[in-house]
C-alpha cells in the first residue's frame, strides 16, 4: 500500500477524541475514572496502614486530628486500535481504496503517537512480512508505515473471523477504528459489527469506497468477476441496471448506517476522491472522533 | 497481379454477409473484475436473449472473422502469380532406331536414358496443374498425347514408345510442338533426342526450347544396301550387300545371307574405317521369297537395329503354255520344251480346248472352231505363220523372201534380239487394222507380224513361221521365245516389289487389302495402313490373293552415324540451364493465407479462453 507522507503535515495538528474517559495503559494527559496520583484533587479517604503517607494531608491532621490521605484524578493516555481491511476486495478503485485506507490508518495513528496514546494497529488479509505493530509515541510511527507499506492487499477475508483474532481477549479499547469497505455478506456485516462493537468503548466504521463503487458504470452487459472468490456473475446492464444498482447502494448503506447506529458504532463514510485531511479534519471531527489539539 | 486457378470457389465470399449479420446481431459482453459481486448480483441477468440487438462496438472480432473468411476464399481460390501459372510442356520424343543404340557403359539404350531423364527433369520439376503433351519424331510426326494433367497417362504413354524408323520429322516434330505451344500459356518444349540427325529450330518456334541430349558418338556397323535380282531364268540370282563403318578402327565382320529362311551364303567382308564396302554375290537359288541380309561383328556396333537387311525377291512363275500342233518336234515346240519355266502341252487343233488355265496358247496350225471357241479367257495368243483369217486379220498373196526391213526396238519381244539380214522363205503380208501395233516389217509396209486384240485377249500374229525362216538358228530365236514367255508369264502382271523404310506406311492401301508378315515364320495379318515399324518382307493381299511384296528396311548411313550433331542456335541444353520448379511458389502461396485464416480463428476464439482462464488461476492462487 502506498502512502503520501505529505498528508501528515495537516493531520499532525489533530487529536483523538472520545466522550468517555480514558483508560490507557499509561499515564497521560485525558481524564480517566481511576483516582490516584495526580494534578487535579478529586476526594478524601481516611488513612489506613500502608498508605503512601506523602499523601496524608498534614494541615487537615493539625486542625481536626483526622488522617485523612489526599485522592488526585488520575491522567491517562488513550488505548486506540486500528483495523484495516487489505483483502482483495481493497484494491480496487481510482485511487485504490486500499492506498486510501492505509493513509487513513497511518494519520490516525501519527495523530494517537503524537499525543502519547497507545495505538496499536493490524492489517486484516493481504499479504506482508507483519501483520500489527504497537507503539506510544511518535518514534514508533516509522514501524506503522512500514507495515502499512509492506502489505500487499489480496485474497478472500473473513472480516468477523479476523476481527476476533485480533481484537484478542484484552480489555476494551478507547477507540476503535475499522477501516474497511464492508464489502461482504449481510450475515458477516452483522457479525462484524458485533465484535467491534465488544472490542472498544468507542468503536468507529470508516467505510471507505471508491467512485466506481458508488457509481459504476452498467451500462452495457458484462460478466463480471469476484477478485475474492472469483466468482463470476453476467449483469444485463444499462440504466434501468444503473437505477436499480443505486438503489441496491443505498439499501445497503443503509443497513450499515442502522447496524452501526444499534451497535453504538459511529459511521464514518469515506470516499477515496475526499483527501485523508479532510476527511480526518471534516466529517470525523463533525461526528467527534477528532479535534484539534489546541482544544478548538 | 494475382489470378485465381479456381474463381468460382470466391463466390464463397458471400458467406461474409451471414457473418456480419451475426455479429452485428451478437451481443458483447464485457469483461471485469469487480471487488465484490455483494451488491451487483442483484442485477444478474436473467436472460440474455431478450437484451436489444446490440451496436457491434466489437469491430475487431468482426474484422478476424471477415479476415479469417476472406483468407479461406483466397486459398480456396488458388492464387497464382503469373509466374506461377501453369506450364505447358510439350515432350518431342526422338523415336528414330539411333535412339536404341546402347549407351557405353550401360545396359541402357538412348531412348531408355531418354525416359529416365523426362523423368527426374522434367516431370519431377512438374507440379500437378502443369501440363505435358507428347509429340512423337520418327519416319512420321504425331500428336500422342494432347497437353494433360494425367501423369498416369502420359507415364504409359512413354512407356509404349519404341524406337525405330528413320529420323525424318524432328525438325517437323519441333514446328509441331512449337505451334501447340504458341497457343499455350507458358509453353516450353523439351526435346529429347540424340541429334544423331541434327536438329533445325524453325523461327516459327517462338517457345523455349530445352533439349535433354542423350549418348554421345559411338562406332557403330551398319547394312546400308542389300539388293537382289534374277541373274537369268533359270534361278541364278545376285545379291548386293554394303556394309557401313562408322567406327575409327577397320573392323571384319561377316555378312549372311538367308533366302527363305534358310543360310544361303556367309560373306567375310573388311570394312575400313569410317568407311563402307559393297560386294554383289551370285548364287543359285530356285526357291525362297525372302532375302536376309545379317550381320556379324564382333565389337564397334553399338546399334543393333541397322545389321539386318530384308529384300523381297518376285520369282516368275511357270508359264503354262499350250500348243497347237498336229505334229511335235517343231522348233517352237522344242524351245518351249527346254525352257525352265515353261510348262508345255500339246494340243490337236481340231479338239476343243483342255480344260485348265494357259498362259499362252501358240497356233502352229490352223484350230477348229470348237477350239477357238473353248480358249480359256486370259490366255495370251501366239498365231506362229497360219491363216490368221480365224482371228479375223487379213493377209495378202505369198512373198518370197522377203527381207525384214524394220522390227519394233523398244517392244519388249525383241529384247536382245537382232533380226537383221534374218532370211525368211516364205511370207504373207498381214493387214492392220486401226487397234493393231505392227512390230515388224517387210519392204516398205508389208507387216510381217503385228499385235492386236481378239475377243479380249492378247493376240500376236506372225505372218511367216519360223520354221520358214533362218531365225530358229540363231540366237535371237532363242531370245524370242524367252521374251514370248516373260510377256505371257503372269508375273508381269504384277508391279514390282515396293520398297520402303521402317515406319513407313503402305502407300495407294484399298478396301480389302491386307498385309502379312513373310519374314516371320507365323506372320499374322498386320494393319494394312499402320506405319511398317519392324524390318522385313511383307505381302500385300487383295481379296486373298497376292496384289505385292514389299521390303521395309532401315538401310540408312544417316541413322547409322551414331554422331550427334550441334544443337541449334537458340536451343538451351537442359543439363545447363533445367527447368525451373515452379511448384514451390505455388506452395507459398497455398500456405500464406491458410496460415492467416487460422491464425484469426485462433485469436478470435481461443486468445479469449486462454485470458479467461490465466484470469482464473491468479485468482486462485491468491491467498
Amino acid at each position: 500500500m502506498k502512502i503520501r507522507q505529505s498528508i501528515f503535515r495537516e493531520v499532525a495538528a489533530l487529536r483523538l477524541h472520545t466522550s468517555q474517559l480514558s483508560q490507557g495503559p499509561m499515564q497521560g494527559d485525558r481524564r480517566s475514572p481511576r483516582k490516584g496520583r495526580g494534578v487535579e484533587f478529586a476526594d478524601y479517604r481516611a488513612y489506613t496502614p500502608g498508605d503512601d503517607l506523602r499523601l496524608v494531608d498534614w494541615n487537615v491532621f493539625g486542625r481536626l486530628e483526622l488522617l485523612l490521605v489526599r485522592l488526585f484524578h488520575e491522567d491517562l493516555n488513550m488505548d486506540v486500535k486500528v483495523w484495516v481491511d487489505a483483502s482483495a476486495s481493497m484494491s480496487f478503485g481510482e485511487p485504490l481504496k486500499a492506498d486510501h485506507a492505509a493513509e487513513l490508518a497511518a494519520s490516525i495513528a501519527l495523530v494517537g503517537l503524537l499525543n502519547q496514546d497507545r495505538v496499536s494497529l493490524s492489517c486484516l488479509g493481504g499479504t506482508g512480512p507483519q501483520a500489527s505493530a504497537t507503539g506510544q509515541n511518535a518514534r514508533a510511527f516509522a514501524q506503522f508505515l512500514t507495515l502499512l507499506e509492506q502489505v500487499k492487499p489480496g485474497g478472500q477475508l473473513d472480516l468477523p473471523g479476523a476481527l476476533r483474532v485480533s481484537a484478542g481477549r484484552g480489555k476494551k479499547t478507547d477507540r476503535t477504528f475499522l477501516i474497511s469497505d464492508m464489502l461482504h455478506e449481510t450475515q458477516e456485516i452483522e457479525e462484524a459489527l458485533r465484535v467491534l462493537a465488544a472490542t472498544s468503548r468507542a468503536p468507529v466504521l470508516m467505510h471507505v469506497l471508491s467512485p466506481q463503487e458508488l457509481e459504476p458504470e452498467l451500462l452495457e452487459m458484462q460478466r463480471v468477476t469476484d477478485a475474492e472468490s472469483g466468482e463470476e456473475i453476467l449483469i444485463s446492464g444499462g440504466r434501468e441496471a444503473t437505477a436499480q444498482y443505486a438503489r441496491v447502494l443505498e439499501q445497503w448503506l443503509e443497513l450499515l448506517r442502522g447496524r452501526c447506529r444499534r451497535l453504538g458504532i459511529q459511521y464514518v463514510p469515506v470516499s477515496t476522491l475526499e483527501s485523508v485531511p479532510e476527511a480526518l479534519t471534516g466529517m470525523m471531527r463533525r461526528v467527534g472522533v477528532t479535534m484539534s489539539r489546541l482544544g478548538a | 497481379m494475382i489470378e485465381f486457378l479456381s474463381p468460382w470457389f470466391l463466390a464463397l465470399g458471400l458467406l461474409g454477409i451471414p457473418v456480419v449479420l451475426a455479429f452485428l446481431s451478437r451481443q458483447k459482453i464485457r469483461e471485469r473484475t469487480v471487488p465484490s459481486l455483494v451488491l451487483l448480483r442483484q442485477l444478474q441477468a436473467e436472460e440474455i436473449t431478450r437484451r436489444r440487438m446490440a451496436v457491434p462496438n466489437h469491430w475487431l472480432a468482426l474484422l478476424l472473422m471477415l479476415l479469417a473468411l476472406l483468407a479461406l476464399v483466397f486459398a480456396g481460390a488458388n492464387p497464382v502469380r503469373p509466374q506461377d501459372r501453369p506450364r505447358s510442356v510439350y515432350l518431342v520424343l526422338d523415336l528414330s532406331t539411333s535412339m536404341n543404340a546402347e549407351l557405353e557403359g550401360s545396359a541402357q539404350t538412348r531412348h531408355e536414358r531418354g525416359l529416365e531423364r523426362v523423368e527426374r527433369e522434367v516431370l519431377g520439376k512438374l507440379d500437378g496443374q502443369d501440363r505435358v503433351g507428347l509429340v512423337v519424331a520418327s519416319a512420321q510426326r504425331e500428336v500422342v498425347l494432347e497437353p494433360t494433367r494425367d501423369r498416369a497417362r502420359l507415364r504409359e504413354a512413354l512407356a509404349s514408345t519404341r524406337a525405330s524408323g528413320l529420323t525424318r520429322s524432328l525438325d517437323g516434330a519441333l514446328q509441331l510442338a512449337g505451334a501447340m505451344c504458341a497457343a499455350s500459356e507458358r509453353g516450353e518444349i523439351v526435346v529429347v533426342s540424340d541429334l544423331a540427325a541434327g536438329l533445325t529450330k524453325d523461327a516459327s518456334v517462338s517457345c523455349p526450347v530445352r533439349l535433354v541430349r542423350v549418348g554421345e558418338d559411338a562406332a557403330n556397323l551398319a547394312m546400308v544396301e542389300l539388293a537382289v535380282r534374277e541373274a537369268d531364268t533359270l534361278g541364278l540370282l545376285e545379291v548386293y550387300v554394303e556394309v557401313l563403318n562408322t567406327g575409327a578402327a577397320p573392323q571384319q565382320v561377316s555378312v549372311d545371307i538367308e533366302l527363305g529362311g534358310q543360310l544361303a551364303e556367309v560373306l567375310p567382308l573388311d570394312v575400313p574405317a569410317h568407311g563402307q564396302v559393297g560386294r554383289l554375290l551370285n548364287f543359285e537359288a530356285t526357291e525362297g521369297e525372302v532375302v536376309t541380309a545379317r550381320l556379324r561383328a564382333q565389337e564397334g556396333n553399338a546399334l543393333a537395329d541397322d545389321d539386318v537387311a530384308y529384300a523381297a525377291r518376285q520369282r516368275a512363275p511357270r508359264v503354262r503354255a499350250l500348243l497347237v500342233a498336229k505334229e511335235p518336234g517343231s522348233f517352237m515346240g522344242v524351245a518351249l520344251t527346254l525352257h525352265q519355266g515353261v510348262d508345255l502341252s500339246l494340243h490337236d487343233p481340231s479338239e476343243p480346248a483342255p480344260a485348265g488355265v494357259w498362259d499362252v496358247v501358240l497356233f502352229e496350225d490352223v484350230p477348229s472352231p470348237a477350239l477357238l471357241a473353248s480358249l480359256p479367257t486370259g490366255a495370251k495368243l501366239l498365231s506362229l505363220g497360219i491363216d490368221p483369217g480365224v482371228f479375223g486379220v487379213r493377209w495378202g498373196p505369198p512373198m518370197e523372201r522377203p527381207g525384214v526391213s524394220w522390227w519394233d526396238f523398244e517392244a519388249p519381244l525383241f529384247q536382245f534380239v537382232d533380226l537383221d539380214a534374218v532370211e525368211v522363205l516364205t511370207a504373207r503380208a498381214l493387214t492392220p487394222d486401226k487397234t493393231s501395233k505392227v512390230l515388224m516389217r517387210a519392204g516398205a509396209n508389208q507387216a510381217l507380224m503385228m499385235q492386236t486384240v481378239w475377243q479380249q485377249r492378247e493376240l500376236i500374229i506372225m505372218g511367216f513361221s519360223p520354221a520358214q525362216s533362218d531365225l530358229v538358228l540363231r540366237v535371237a530365236f532363242a531370245n524370242i521365245v524367252a521374251n514370248i514367255i516373260a510377256w505371257a508369264s503372269p508375273v508381269a502382271r504384277m508391279a514390282a516389289p515396293l520398297k520402303l523404310s521402317v515406319g513407313d506406311v503402305i502407300p495407294g492401301i484399298k478396301e480389302g487389302m491386307g498385309v502379312v508378315a513373310l519374314h516371320q515364320p507365323m506372320g499374322g495379318e498386320l494393319n494394312p495402313r499402320a506405319p511398317l515399324s519392324q524390318p522385313g518382307v511383307y505381302e500385300l493381299t487383295q481379296a486373298g490373293a497376292r496384289a505385292r511384296l514389299v521390303a521395309v528396311n532401315l538401310l540408312s548411313a544417316q541413322e547409322a552415324t551414331l554422331a550427334p550433331a550441334a544443337p541449334p542456335e537458340g536451343v538451351l541444353i537442359m543439363a545447363k540451364e533445367p527447368l525451373e520448379l515452379t511448384s514451390q511458389h505455388a506452395e507459398w502461396w497455398w500456405r500464406v493465407p491458410l496460415l492467416l485464416a487460422v491464425a484469426c480463428v485462433f485469436m478470435e476464439t481461443f486468445l479469449p479462453l486462454w485470458r479467461r482462464r490465466q484470469r482464473g488461476r491468479a485468482l486462485r492462487r491468491s491467498p
